[in-house]
């Protein structure tokens, strides 16, 4: 064999090398590849910041109770027994027993419930999502496994939103004191069905199943979230079948339907998107004004030219399928002829309006079109597209009354309260920018909070929402979606708002 | 030699400090609390001032610059806010994959613009020599995130020869060169393009030369000729020229990161940027620059060593 032809062959080894995949995970495991938009930054339940981080966390803990798959029914978790009193400020508990921490951090008792609740007030470690225990006095600890959380009044948001999601996660106290709180978010020990297994920054996160898992074992023995922040780039991923499971964006659903081996699922959102109106500002304190672009600005319009049609129209701030829903909203339409009788009632004639935007493509879309349709009645309105640090800067203080319209998303949990907290008046110069202030809807407010018969809490939200709509002080555009991929093999689990729920996935 | 290197050296510290001056000045022009939109808008004044704080963002433009550098002499740029990582470590840790990533599409551009270049070269004008010259222009006018995707759909949605993202893993050294083919190939690209215009450029001007024309009435064989005395002459500029392509292509390489999912120096950056997330910003940003320095000063003494009559150290002065 002479020496051209050990380089040619030498060359072809390399070639097929090249080409043929490396063994990443062990044989015979069944390993669930997901995109995830943005690398993890914390996985600490009291300090994340990202729904990424939400995401790949919620598989590493256990609550003292848990959504049932696909839905807002809660069932019992780490809790064998839960129970609150009649006025809703005792909530005793009883643990399951023999339940056992990630790592070899021990077992779980009554003590670890009382460290995790009670650290997101603490002053030393302050937590961004205080709130979510905003009325926690103590935990008491009565026994090895059992306890009452002490609050100071009902908090109805505590059964939605705070006990069943992350500020409701129990971590081991023993590995946050060993560790230290700062290290504890990248190398977070609970007691849920997958455990930390790798974080390589900017690269990809690795759970694993945990195998002293007390409740029924998870499908896939691994988990694994790669980051890939390129929409393009995911979907290509996903069709070459080298991501199993991807969020996507409503663009790419057509191209994505066509594919056999991909199946595509879109739930409605949590978050809810309006074009706000600056009640304070002389411009738009006149409510007929404010009725008058509610009639002219052609929301339907909006959806097909911002979400191709394929999201629903929203008619009030909280979303389907959460307490305190309005069904009874009116459902606005485009009337020209009443938004012009409005204008000249009201003497505003040859109004100069500005609508504050963030550069975002969905935001540009609303502003155009609520520019052509303000034009028709006489109102030139100028688009002010801002980056979005500059954005969130603009409603803030009492330069805050400068804004005259404004586009705007907010996330939210699923717990009506997260909706109505940020128009109350103490959130004028905050982040109430249309700067309504109605006392009664404040009172309503404080009374959601504090009330848990649910039927009483839909008449609460309801009537708030009605305060909300008689002053025209929004127009409600929708809630969006949550479109999703995923290879026809895996049958994915998503909250009724298409959170993925990553430690139910099964496959086909 | 020692003059010139102290000179790049000095060149270097006041290109570090200047870059860092701008960057501490920028957070204090460009709107929005960086606190604020890190934390989200349940935050407490309280946590956010905490943030603040740990950002040195409650600090002048002046202390920031003190305290960055001070840092700086320690090997401590602070702790990041959000991971709670050591800065070094975070920059560190992807700093390797964005200059293989630049080291490899460079070797690519030299090894395949060299010879295009010779090839248009040696016979100006010719069928060859226009084809390859519609060919470099495209690589070069084609932006790196098109041929990209473009690539991406071709070899890994259609083919499925080669993985859609990522860096692979650094200790399978095939899975890692696996992943790096097609970033490498999309970001050498431009330069392929460039590379074989300088040198088609070079070689034609070196080939009309006198010495040439007589080396050649000697009777020397072409090839002889064209190997040993031409192209070693062309190839000076172009080395010259494969710092600035360093620096290009760490530009580029932030494009590419984000197509390929990558981890990079650029991914890092346009994160940072996105999240406010200032001191890492500054960071890798330094990183960047200092890259881009080390990168020119290499060419300046590779370019010496190949062309005996540039003496860096009177040149420099």
């Amino acid at each position: 064999m002479n020496r051209q032809t050990l380089f040619r062959i030498l060359a072809a080894i390399t070639l097929v090398s090249l080409l043929v995949p490396a063994a990443s995970a062990q044989e015979g495991e069944e390993v669930l590849t997901v995109r995830l938009v943005a690398d993890i930054r914390n996985l600490d339940p009291a300090h994340w910041f990202s729904e990424y981080d939400k995401q790949v966390a919620m598989p590493l803990y256990s609550g003292l109770v848990r959504y049932q798959p696909g839905t807002y029914e809660t069932e019992l978790d780490l809790a064998e027994s839960i129970e609150s009193s009649e006025d809703g400020t005792e909530i005793h508990f009883t643990l399951r027993e023999g339940v056992q921490c990630h790592g070899g951090y021990g077992e779980l008792t009554a003590n670890d419930v009382k460290f995790s609740f009670e650290r997101f007030l603490d002053p030393d470690n302050p937590s961004p999502y205080a709130d979510d225990w905003r009325p926690l006095e103590r935990v008491e600890v009565t026994d090895t496994y059992e306890g009452t959380i002490v609050l100071s009044s009902a908090f109805a948001p505590l059964w939605n939103s705070t006990l069943p999601l992350m500020a409701g996660s129990v971590v081991c106290e023993a590995a946050v004191e060993e560790m230290g709180a700062q290290a504890f978010g990248t190398s977070p020990v609970g007691t849920g069905p997958y455990m930390l297994d790798s974080w390589e920054p900017n690269r990809q996160v690795v759970l694993k199943r945990n195998p002293d898992y007390y409740g029924e074992a998870p499908h896939y023995d691994e988990i694994r979230f790669v980051v890939i922040q390129d929409e393009q780039s995911a979907e290509l991923a996903l069709q070459a079948g080298d991501v199993d499971f991807s969020q996507l964006q409503l663009s790419s659903l057509f191209q994505l339907e066509r594919n056999p081996n991909i199946e595509t699922v879109v739930h409605p959102n949590l978050s809810y998107r309006w074009i706000g109106m600056n009640v304070e500002n002389p411009k738009l304190e006149d409510v007929r004004v404010r009725e008058a672009i509610r009639y002219a600005i052609d929301v339907p319009s909006i959806l097909i030219v911002a979400y191709e049609g394929m999201v629903e129209e929203s008619h009030a701030l909280i979303a389907e399928g959460l307490t305190g829903y309005w069904e009874e909203a009116t459902r606005f339409e485009q009337e020209l002829e009443r938004a012009r009788e409005l204008i000249e009632e009201a003497g505003a004639q040859g109004l100069q309006l500005r609508m504050d935007i963030a550069d975002r493509a969905e935001h540009r879309a609303w502003a155009q079109i609520a520019q052509q349709n303000l034009r028709e009645i006489g109102i030139e309105m100028t688009i002010n597209t801002m980056d979005t640090g500059s954005f969130w800067e603009i409603g803030s203080g009492n330069e805050g009354v400068n804004v005259e319209l404004f586009g705007m998303n907010f996330a939210m949990e699923p717990d009506p309260a997260w909706a109505t907290m940020w128009f109350t008046c103490d959130q004028v110069g905050v982040w109430n920018w249309m700067r309504w202030c109605n006392e009664e809807y404040d009172e309503l407010h404080q009374r959601g909070l504090v009330t848990l018969d649910v039927e009483e809490r839909d008449q609460i939200y309801e009537r708030m929402q009605q305060l909300m709509e008689e002053d025209a002080v929004a127009i409600w555009i929708t809630n969006g979606s949550t479109p999703h991929g995923f290879q026809a093999h895996v049958v994915p689990s998503l909250s009724p708002h298409g959170v993925p729920e990553f430690q139910h996935f099964e496959a086909r | 030699m020692l003059a010139y290197i102290t000179q790049r050296l000095l060149s270097t510290v006041v290109v570090c400090i200047l870059i860092v001056v701008f960057l501490s000045l920028l957070v204090h022009f460009v709107p929005g609390d960086p606190a604020t939109i890190i934390l989200g808008p349940r935050a407490t004044p309280e946590l956010i001032q905490r943030v603040t704080e740990s950002m040195d963002l409650d600090k002048s433009p002046v202390m920031q610059i003190v305290s960055f550098f001070g840092g700086l002499l320690r090997g401590d740029l602070g702790t990041d806010v959000f991971t709670n990582r050591p800065i070094v470590d975070i920059v560190m840790s992807v700093l390797p994959h964005t200059v293989i990533l630049a080291l490899a599409s460079l070797l690519l551009a030299a090894l395949v613009g060299v010879p295009l270049g010779v090839l248009s070269a040696v016979r100006p004008g010719s069928w060859a020599d226009r084809i390859l010259s519609l060919v470099s222009v495209t690589f070069v006018t084609i932006p790196p995130y098109l041929s990209g995707l473009l690539l991406l759909m071709l070899f890994s949605g259609t083919l499925r020869w080669l993985p859609t993202f990522g860096a692979g893993d650094p200790s399978q050294p095939l899975d890692y060169l696996r992943h790096m083919i097609l970033p490498a190939v999309v970001l050498a690209l431009t330069w392929i393009g460039y590379i074989a215009r300088l040198v088609r450029g070079n070689l034609i001007e070196v080939l009309s030369q006198d010495h040439i024309r007589a080396a050649r009435a000697q009777g020397l064989k072409r090839r002889t000729l064209l190997y040993r005395y031409a192209l070693p002459n062309a190839l000076a500029p172009t080395v010259a020229i494969l710092g600035v392509a360093l620096g290009g292509l760490m530009a580029g390489a932030v494009f590419v990161e984000i197509i390929f999912s990558r981890p990079g120096l650029g991914t890092l950056i346009t994160e940072s940027i996105q999240t406010r997330n200032y001191p890492v910003v500054r960071a890798a940003t330094l990183a960047a620059a200092l890259l881009f320095v080390l990168a020119n000063f290499l060419a300046d003494i590779a370019n010496a060593a190949l062309d005996p009559r540039i003496q860096l150290g009177k040149r420099a002065s």
